[in-house]
């Protein structure tokens, strides 16, 4: 892909019920970031959530259930918390309200490897910064 | 009618018959015109989830050509035979899609002909087949040997057979079960009818949404992770030929459709 494999080498869990889409994710996430595991419905990805630890959890707003809502919720709870993208094809104004105050940020099919990229360092890079920012007591 | 009938002439009664044929042609024409508005106007509703089954197989081929473009750029070479086969995949996807949309509106009598009944699933079967060995699907085949010849649109049955078994497809890759998954498809007769059956051992219907399951405008990823028209489309054609198309619990929580197909056709029923 476009970029260098990240130096941090985030561990990223990739959420996507479409087996075509899922196969070509997890091709461009693993040019360019070392750990990617890949969950194919919200239970599994529940599951890997509660026995690893992600830095990032990229999802597919409409996977079977939990969807990929109630998944970035639950991965949000974690501590530290990984950053969350949740992917759609249609979100409507509501759906993107809810995935912001969900704290996870909003990529909208169809999109492209640069777009992906741009969104996934951006959230690592902000993740980073809230983890390095000095806790008010 | 009686006392017309015996007192009428002959031409008296070769005129009431052409009318009675005029005004049953108008009745078809009307009918078909009718199930086109219809069509028509679910399009209209059917765009949200057209737009979902473009948008999935279209970001693969974004990410797969931007993949490409990074790579020739820096004088790498661009696609493996493995990307360039989910290229073609995704292509495959979306002109499935449009290739669904168009047959949904198309405006065509049905052209309903002696034709054996084993022969739509037979090449329905024939098409899928790749799709099942690629994704170490096992297919069971159960014909009955004394399947009659019926009077059917071969290429529309076809299509029914061709849903069905890419729906039983669809359903089996969303559980963790394949590459040992299995879809089960017979055809066999009674009296009257020929009944195929296409069963899979995916996840099955949630109870609240069966009712929906061959409603065009009802779209879950998990069931139609091909066009999600083909059921819709699929029950339109069944009752063309005066049948029935159901969905049954299959044992182990899986989908059974079952289809009924009048053995004489569809001006019998």
């Amino acid at each position: 892909m476009t970029t260098d494999k990240a130096a941090s080498k985030p561990r990223i869990l990739l959420v996507e019920d479409d087996v075509l889409l899922r196969k070509v994710l997890r091709l461009a996430l693993e040019s360019a970031f070392d750990s990617v595991h890949v969950a194919h419905d919200g239970n599994a990805a529940l599951e890997a959530l509660a026995n690893q630890h992600f830095d990032l959890v990229l999802t597919d707003l409409k996977i079977p259930a939990p969807d990929g809502l109630a998944l970035a919720l639950e991965a949000r709870r974690q501590v530290p918390p990984p950053a969350v993208v949740v992917m759609s094809g249609d979100a409507g104004n509501d759906d993107a309200l809810r995935i912001g105050a969900c704290g996870a940020s909003l990529l909208s099919k169809p999109f492209d490897t640069r777009e992906l990229l741009l969104v996934l360092e951006s959230v690592l890079a902000q993740r980073a910064d809230d983890e390095n920012a000095p806790k008010r007591r | 009618m009686l006392a017309f009938m015996i007192n009428a002439t002959v031409e008296e009664v070769d005129d009431l018959v052409k009318a009675l044929r005029d005004e049953r042609d108008e009745l078809r024409r009307t009918q078909e015109h009718l199930i086109h508005a219809a069509k028509l106007s679910a399009l209209g509703q059917l765009a949200g989830g057209v737009t979902h089954e473009l948008n999935q197989p279209l970001t693969a081929i974004r990410i797969l050509v931007t993949t490409a473009q990074a790579r020739m750029r820096a004088g790498h070479p661009g696609l493996s035979l493995e990307e360039l086969d989910l290229l073609g995949e995704a292509a495959g996807q979306m002109g499935g899609t449009v290739d669904a949309v168009r047959t949904f509106a198309r405006r065509n009598a049905l052209r309903p002909e002696p034709i054996h009944a084993a022969e739509p699933l037979r090449h329905a079967l024939r098409l899928m087949q790749p799709c099942f060995h690629r994704d170490e699907i096992v297919v069971d085949v159960a014909l009955a040997d004394d399947l009659p010849a019926i009077v059917a649109d071969a290429d529309r049955l076809q299509q029914v057979m061709v849903n069905l078994l890419a729906n039983a497809r669809d359903a089996v890759m969303t559980t963790q079960r394949h590459p040992q998954g299995r879809v089960s498809v017979a055809a066999r007769a009674d009296d009257h009818d020929v009944i195929y059956t296409v069963e899979d051992d995916g996840p099955g219907v949630p109870h609240e949404m069966r009712d929906l399951v061959f409603d065009p405008f009802f779209t879950t990823k998990k069931v139609g992770e091909g066009t999600g028209l083909g059921l819709s489309i699929s029950y339109g054609i069944v009752e063309e030929h005066g049948g029935t198309i159901v969905y049954e619990n299959a044992e182990g929580g899986g989908a059974r459709f079952v289809v009924r197909i009048p053995q004489s056709g569809p001006a019998a029923s």
